[in-house]
């Protein structure tokens, strides 16, 4: 059935006021939601766990009822993604692994609480790369995710099933994370915009850890706006995170402003432009240097030698903390087990963990512990950790001069599915410009820059620590001036196309 | 060390509790191999008057007050165990 959805094309703060006028409306934007749901589903597979269209109406009908009665919540009747990493009471949060098959988690994350008592709405856990280890949703135990804008081609991971619910209009917004770029590349490969915030900004209470010292969680949504929007929600300290930073709550969408804050300075990373990056990317990239100067921002080259080792040093370090972090699954709590009775202890976990593990989470595991373990800690995790330093002393130099540092987001448009799954080295390269902003801790944003050849491309703003405000002001003026914003791919015009 | 690969890898798949199948064998030494040799291209690197950072973070964390707040149900927590014997987890033998 073709049907022309009307009240999907809105943004979200416009959808919150409607529903405001008009509590009806939420149904009928659930309605329509899950109309998108059931023609392009099939084809993306953005969902690993889809809740039930009754089970949404019920929560639907008591934000409803509280809009009544007086509820004034900012994300009132939103439907909202989250990646299947961050823990949801009584719905089934697996990681796409087998090792989580089954696991119905008995506590929610800090986000989802912030998420639901602002009255929104969550549709469901989407895929993602096992354990968010992957930069395609390829290594998903279920199945791979597809680009909405070309469904040979991949969306990007790990956060894929979040950026393609989003794009494709399965959700409004969502929540993915990013330990090494794993929002802002497949934010990139769908047209969408996503953010990893400063380390500390958001809890990272009941999300599920792979690379502690690197990851957030973080907001991706079609727009700007809708962005700032769920980040103001999610961001705030949290007790329960020991990590957690201790900052006032902000409204981001006082960012939202189309004349700058400040006369921004902008650097571009030479070693970032120079070779790798394909001429697609270059071209968007440097439209939007020309606009950005265009609107009296300063923009230079700077160059960081070190850059060129951030890749190696990223996994080194995410490797190292991921063979900690995933220590746990010894299938006796929670998850894929096998009977414990009358067998010895590391018999019984090495079969829950060489049955449960899909391969490329092995091979980190494994990679993990080698550069932990004695003999080479000070080779490979020790020497990684100074590379980090020298990494974080430069960009604090940067940020002495300059505002944001703009970077690609990928070096290329996203690959086709298979093609870069079976090389390892070609895999880790998409997260070339990505993977810095995690080691040195700093928020960073892709938004989109142009589309060529109908596939979008992004680029990237990192800002200094805590300057996420200063990333939504310059990103929000950039969608205003190319018009890159809500972008519809391919699969989803019949339903929402204006 | 690519001469003792295989026996490297028997090392670490003891130390993490992970084995790999035979049919996997072959792509993960492939891939191992590769992503070491990678590694040590930051061994290029004169470091050795560089302090190393583990965490971005320069805030002393701060503890929680010790107040008595409503913990998970015991029921709730074990209804994701598959084998329990009188309110307890049970696990494998350690000896």
């Amino acid at each position: 059935m073709i049907y022309l959805m009307k009240l999907l094309r809105n943004d979200a703060v416009e959808l919150v006021k409607l529903f405001q006028s008009d509590p009806n409306l939420i149904d009928e934007y659930v309605m329509e939601t899950y109309e998108v749901i059931d023609e392009v589903e099939d084809l993306i597979k953005s969902y690993i766990t889809l809740r039930p269209l009754d089970d949404v109406l019920r929560d639907c009908r008591e934000v409803r009822e509280r809009v009544r009665k007086g509820f004034k919540g900012r994300l009132a009747g939103l439907l909202i993604a989250v990646k299947d990493v961050i823990v949801t009471k009584n719905l089934r949060t697996t990681c796409a692994s087998k090792t989580l098959i089954d696991f119905l988690p008995p506590y929610n994350a800090t986000v989802i609480d912030r998420i639901t008592a602002e009255g929104g709405i969550i549709v469901g856990k989407t895929n993602m790369d096992e354990f968010a280890m992957g930069s395609t949703t390829e290594n998903s135990f279920f199945f791979p995710t597809h680009n909405p804008w070309d469904l040979s081609r991949v969306p990007g991971g790990s956060s894929g099933g979040s950026a393609t619910a989003v794009s494709a209009y399965e959700a409004t917004m969502a929540l993915g994370s990013d330990t090494g770029g794993s929002i802002r590349l497949p934010a990139a490969y769908t047209g969408i915009s996503g953010l990893k915030p400063t380390y500390g900004l958001v809890s990272r209470y009941g999300l599920i850890s792979y690379g502690t010292s690197l990851e957030q969680i973080g907001p991706m949504a079609r727009n700007v706006g809708d962005l700032a929007l769920l980040l103001s929600v999610i961001a705030g300290h949290d007790p329960r995170d020991s990590t957690s930073l201790y900052v006032d709550e902000v409204d981001y969408t006082r960012f939202l402003r189309l004349t700058p804050i400040k006369n921004y300075k902008i650097a571009v990373i030479r070693e970032c432009i120079e070779e790798g990056v394909d001429k697609a990317v270059l071209t968007s990239l440097n439209r939007s240097i020309y606009l950005l100067e265009s609107e009296g921002f300063e923009i230079s080259e700077v160059s960081i030698p070190a850059i060129k080792y951030a890749l190696p040093t990223y996994y080194i370090i995410a490797m190292a903390e991921a063979s900690s972090n995933l220590a746990r699954y010894d299938g006796v709590r929670y998850g894929y087990h096998v009977r414990v009775e009358d067998r010895l202890w590391d018999e019984a976990y090495s079969e829950v963990r060489s049955n449960g593990f899909g391969i490329e989470v092995k091979k980190r595991i494994l990679l993990g512990t080698f550069v932990l373990s004695a003999g080479y800690y000070d080779q490979y995790y020790l020497k990684a950790s100074k590379v980090r330093k020298l990494l974080y002393d430069e960009f604090l130099k940067i940020f002495n001069q300059y505002d944001v540092v703009l970077t690609p987001t990928a070096p290329s448009l996203p690959p086709k599915i298979g093609e870069v799954i079976t090389d390892p080295m070609k895999l880790y390269l998409s997260d070339i410009y990505v993977c810095t902003a995690n080691l040195v801790g700093l928020p960073a944003i892709s938004i989109p820059a142009g589309i060529v050849d109908d596939m979008p491309v992004g680029i990237q703003l990192i800002g200094p620590k805590l300057g996420e405000g200063t990333l939504i002001n310059i990103a929000y003026i950039h969608e205003f001036k190319t018009g890159l914003k809500n972008l519809t791919p391919t699969v989803v015009r019949p339903y929402v196309q204006s | 060390m690519f001469d003792y690969l295989e026996l490297w890898l028997e090392r670490v798949s003891r130390l993490a509790l992970i084995s790999i199948r035979d049919e996997e064998r072959e792509v993960v030494l492939r891939d191992m191999k590769k992503i070491i040799e990678f590694f040590n291209s930051i061994n290029v690197l004169d470091l050795a008057d560089v302090e190393p950072l583990f965490m971005v973070l320069n805030e002393r964390p701060v503890l929680r007050d010790d107040v008595v707040g409503t913990s998970l149900s015991i029921d709730d927590v074990l209804a994701n165990v598959k084998e329990t014997s009188e309110g307890y987890v049970k696990g494998p033998r350690t000896a």
